[in-house]
């Protein structure tokens, strides 16, 4: 058992970590087929099955939250190991915190020297990669800006941007995006609540009422667009509004990369089968053991069914995820 | 320097693991945005103690895996988010009558729950080898056990994995059995 258990991990390793097929490992080891055959085919399963994809700009997000957390650290160290007493460093953080900010400020524009990337990253939306440079670009204006008043409309006019952003996303379907937005633009929300100048506030509360959808609404209005389909289109009727769009996109981009995973699993063996070696293979075996002959000759018949069937619904959920996203839906969100 | 470490060996433990925790975390809870805020959770705890880590004979990547578990343990604990319900799953997912092969589409949930019902340690490898990727050296680091035991768990579980899912008839493949 031992060395099964040494075998079957080194197969693993191979499998996952060194593009080897499952077939290739059972031949380096053909004494061991049927046992390692079902280990494996369940081990690539799992793989294949549990192993997610992952948001590059929530990576990027986290990214930015744990280099922050390793430099906030590292002041509070280099802070104690001044030992200063309490009362002598008491206003120094928020000090310290701005020229670290302004030290950042001139090292990221000197070293990237990225006028382009920053205006680039500007127009940026949450699912393009340079939105998290349009964000630390914005805070650190943030940061580097003294003045209360000019601080708020700065505010102002990074809660306008949000709302974009909101309903560029709302017309993508993407309603992650918009509970990640609408909670950064609360944030800003609460910030300018507390401002103590009457008329700022009230300036900036009239420009937020005229574009603020928050992801109930837009999920409601999604609501409304299926009713609205169901009332004027029967095929839709029929087919595919059954529940709101967002779980439809979301159910679709599932099956679809069901599907691509189904397809790769089984439609590549089909690709073996017509090899000449495997043909060679089964001239040899019709020969000799013909019942054996029957039983693999209907098994790559039912194969290549199934290959079909999956290709086929393959591209039936693509199209419907592609017309699913080509219909436009924003002008709905903004109704003030 | 924060411990022994600079902000490039951060960003380096950083970009190599990241992916790895996640699908650690996400193969232990059913909601992948959840396993991605667990993950930023994972390596800020790991920095707020990576004084106390210095010293445990251990390499970084390891003791950064047992945070990952332990906030894993600490979410179920809470009960601050519900458990996947199979049941439910399979209602969502069959919106539509003509879609005979509902259940083809539950595989990934279905794993999640079959996975569940192994034993905590064979959870724990088959979760750290198949889905993070991991090698059992590196598994063995983290779970403290030897090579030896965490091959044994791996061979284990899967066999018990296999026997769940063929109990309920959840384990459909068509080429299945050579």
């Amino acid at each position: 058992m031992t060395n099964y258990n040494k075998i079957l991990d080194e197969c693993i390793d191979l499998i996952l970590n060194q593009n080897y097929g499952i077939e290739d490992c059972l031949a380096k080891y053909p004494e061991l087929q049927n046992e390692l055959s079902q280990d494996l085919q369940l081990a690539t399963s799992v793989n294949n099955k549990l192993k997610s994809t992952i948001n590059e700009q929530t990576k990027a997000r986290t990214k930015a939250i744990v280099l922050d957390k390793f430099n906030s650290i590292e002041k509070n160290q280099s802070r104690t190991l001044r030992n200063i007493p309490s009362i002598f460093y008491k206003g120094i953080p928020p000090l310290i915190s701005r020229w670290s900010s302004i030290a950042a400020a001139i090292l990221l524009f000197s070293t990237l020297g990225t006028t382009t990337l920053v205006s680039a990253s500007s127009d940026s939306n949450p699912d393009e990669n340079l939105y998290p440079v349009k964000r630390a670009v914005e805070n650190m204006r943030l940061r580097l800006t003294f003045d209360a008043e000019k601080k708020n409309e700065l505010r102002l006019g990074y809660s306008n941007k949000r709302i974009e952003e909101i309903t560029v996303m709302a017309d993508k379907g993407d309603f992650e995006q918009i509970d990640v937005l609408q909670k950064d633009l609360e944030k800003n929300i609460e910030i300018i609540s507390n401002n103590e100048n009457k008329t700022v506030k009230e300036k900036i509360f009239q420009e937020l009422k005229e574009g603020y959808i928050t992801k109930e609404e837009a999920e409601k209005f999604f609501e409304q667009e299926k009713s609205e389909y169901q009332d004027t289109n029967k095929t839709y009727k029929e087919t595919d509004i059954t529940y709101p769009r967002k779980e439809r996109i979301m159910k679709l981009k599932h099956y679809i990369e069901n599907k691509e995973l189904k397809i790769k699993e089984l439609c590549e063996k089909m690709e073996k089968f017509n090899s000449s070696d495997f043909q060679e293979k089964m001239n040899k075996i019709e020969k000799n053991n013909p019942e054996r002959w029957h039983k693999m000759k209907t098994r790559q018949e039912s194969l290549l069914v199934n290959c079909e069937k999956h290709i086929e619904k393959h591209a039936i959920y693509k199209e419907k995820l592609a017309k699913l996203m080509s219909e436009k839906v924003t002008t709905k969100y903004m109704v003030p | 320097m924060t411990g022994n470490f600079t902000k490039n060996d951060i960003t380096t433990l950083f970009e190599e693991n990241y992916e790895k925790v996640v699908n650690y975390i996400a193969s232990r809870i059913s909601n992948m945005s959840e396993a991605e805020e667990l993950a930023s959770d994972v390596f800020v705890k790991a920095l707020e103690h990576i004084d106390g880590f210095k010293n445990k004979g251990i390499p970084i990547e390891a003791w950064l895996y047992k945070i990952a578990h332990n906030i894993t343990i600490d979410y179920y604990r809470k009960k601050k988010y519900p458990t996947i319900n199979i049941e439910d799953v399979i209602n969502m997912e069959s919106y539509n009558s003509t879609e005979k092969k509902v259940l083809e589409n539950l595989d990934k949930e279905e794993i999640k729950i079959a996975l569940s019902k192994l034993s905590s340690l064979q959870q724990q490898v088959i979760q750290l080898r198949l889905v993070s990727g991991l090698r059992s050296k590196e598994v063995a680091q983290i779970m403290e056990k030897s090579d030896g035991a965490i091959r044994e768990l791996q061979r284990s579980g899967l066999k018990a994995l296999r026997e769940i899912l063929y109990t309920n008839k959840i384990f459909i493949t068509e080429d299945s059995g050579r």
